[in-house]
């Protein structure tokens, strides 16, 4: 068992997390969140929300399973019980962990998960949402090369409600990118961080570890493939309800946080974040080539040297 | 009529033409593009969609998870609709991994 930090929050585990720094405070706080290994029942009753995954019951309580991977329920924002199975590689059992089960906790604490890749430029967060496959931690990984700290990926965790407006709460210091992405970035596909057995996604830690403080946010950007562009990208401001909405479907696990009554606290976190710091449509072309380009033209809109 | 409706068809077969049929229809009569988006017919096979009404990355799935998963995320679909749902699916008819 040991002590953690994840998001500023201290993380008691039976399960070695290899990707997050030791809890660097003393012991007079108590852990904030306990992973514990454990029995976890086939089936939460009554349920609001049943998935092939996801089972949230009408207490808020999460049941997530990747059948060949482990089981996890998810309790009150503080407590995770993992059921691994026997065959399961430790590596998949966290990717699941720091991905879904993450996600979820954020909800149940009230904090706000965006689907988003998040890197530091000048001191403050610049996120990098959209779904699956559009480029957010191809981007977040050359920008990261380029010398800037990767915040987040793929859950990047806001603290809305923090006085001094919106804080991005450092997260886990990896990123998953696909073989070709790394191929492009010059970086080794390690078979030991294979993300899954067949599967030609590997995990890059990050080279200087996390940010271990909160940053403000910047900006938002959601990305989107638009084939019509070729190796070219453009920034389209959101404003209004357009970027309340983006934000909302930018959330991470957003049909469980509805699930669990979030749904109202969901769009007062994204009008809160909307009002308080730009957000932008990112398209992009389909072509690899314009990756440079756009890494540079984020740099600069924030600040940073290329 | 609700659930779904599949639109079974080869790849250059003319589905966009029938989605243009479909959305004059649906908007009595009026004149459409073929060039704007088409949000009335679906692709089945969308990650999107999957990820977005699973709450998963199923690009951290393996090919035999996701397919799975599936026939569940189109029983979700299906459910609770007042209109029909148009799906389009080029795939072959198969069995999951599970059967």
């Amino acid at each position: 068992m040991s002590d953690y930090l994840l998001c500023g929050w201290r993380v008691r585990s039976d399960l070695p997390l290899p990707e997050l720094p030791a809890w660097p405070g003393g012991d007079q706080q108590p852990p904030d969140i306990t992973i514990r290994l454990g029995e976890v029942p086939e089936r939460l009753t009554p349920l609001v929300f049943e998935g092939p995954f996801l089972q949230v019951d009408t207490g808020g309580l999460c049941r997530f399973e990747i059948a060949a991977v482990a089981r996890y329920l998810v309790r009150a924002g503080r407590e995770v019980v993992v059921a691994p199975q026997p065959a399961a590689d430790g590596g998949e059992v966290r990717l699941f962990l720091f991905a879904n089960v993450f996600g979820l906790l954020c909800h149940q604490r009230g904090v706000f998960p965006l689907h988003a890749s998040c890197v530091e430029i000048d001191g403050r967060a610049v996120a990098l949402a959209g779904e699956s496959g559009v480029g957010k931690s191809t981007l977040a990984a050359r920008i990261g090369q380029r010398g800037y700290r990767l915040l987040a990926d793929d859950v990047c965790v806001v603290d809305w409600r923090h006085p001094a407006g919106p804080q991005v709460l450092p997260g886990v210091a990896r990123l998953k990118l696909w073989a070709d992405v790394l191929d492009l970035l010059n970086l080794p596909a390690d078979p030991v961080s294979r993300l899954r057995a067949g599967m030609e996604k590997f995990i890059v830690p990050e080279p200087s570890g996390i940010s271990l403080a909160p940053r403000p946010l910047a900006a938002v950007y959601h990305l989107r493939v638009d084939t019509r562009l070729g190796d070219q990208a453009t920034f389209e401001p959101l404003r209004g309800f357009a970027a309340i909405s983006a934000l909302i479907e930018a959330t991470s696990r957003r049909n469980a946080a509805i699930r669990m009554g979030g749904e109202k606290r969901l769009f007062e976190a994204a009008s809160r974040v909307a009002a308080a710091v730009p957000t932008a449509r990112l398209r992009r072309g389909a072509d690899l080539a314009g990756l440079e380009a756009l890494a540079s033209a984020v740099i600069i809109r924030h600040g940073g040297r290329v | 009529m609700t659930g779904i409706a599949w639109i079974a068809a080869y790849p250059k077969s003319g589905s966009t033409w029938l989605q243009l049929a479909l959305e004059s229809v649906s908007s009595g009569g009026a004149a459409c593009s073929i060039n704007g988006p088409h949000p009335l017919i679906g692709h089945a096979a969308s990650r999107a969609r999957l990820d977005a009404e699973l709450d998963i990355e199923s690009s951290d799935l393996t090919a035999a998870e996701e397919a799975s998963a599936r026939p569940r995320l189109y029983e979700r679909l299906a459910q609770n609709r007042t209109a029909p749902l148009f799906l389009k699916v080029h795939d072959a008819w198969q069995r999951t991994p599970a059967g």
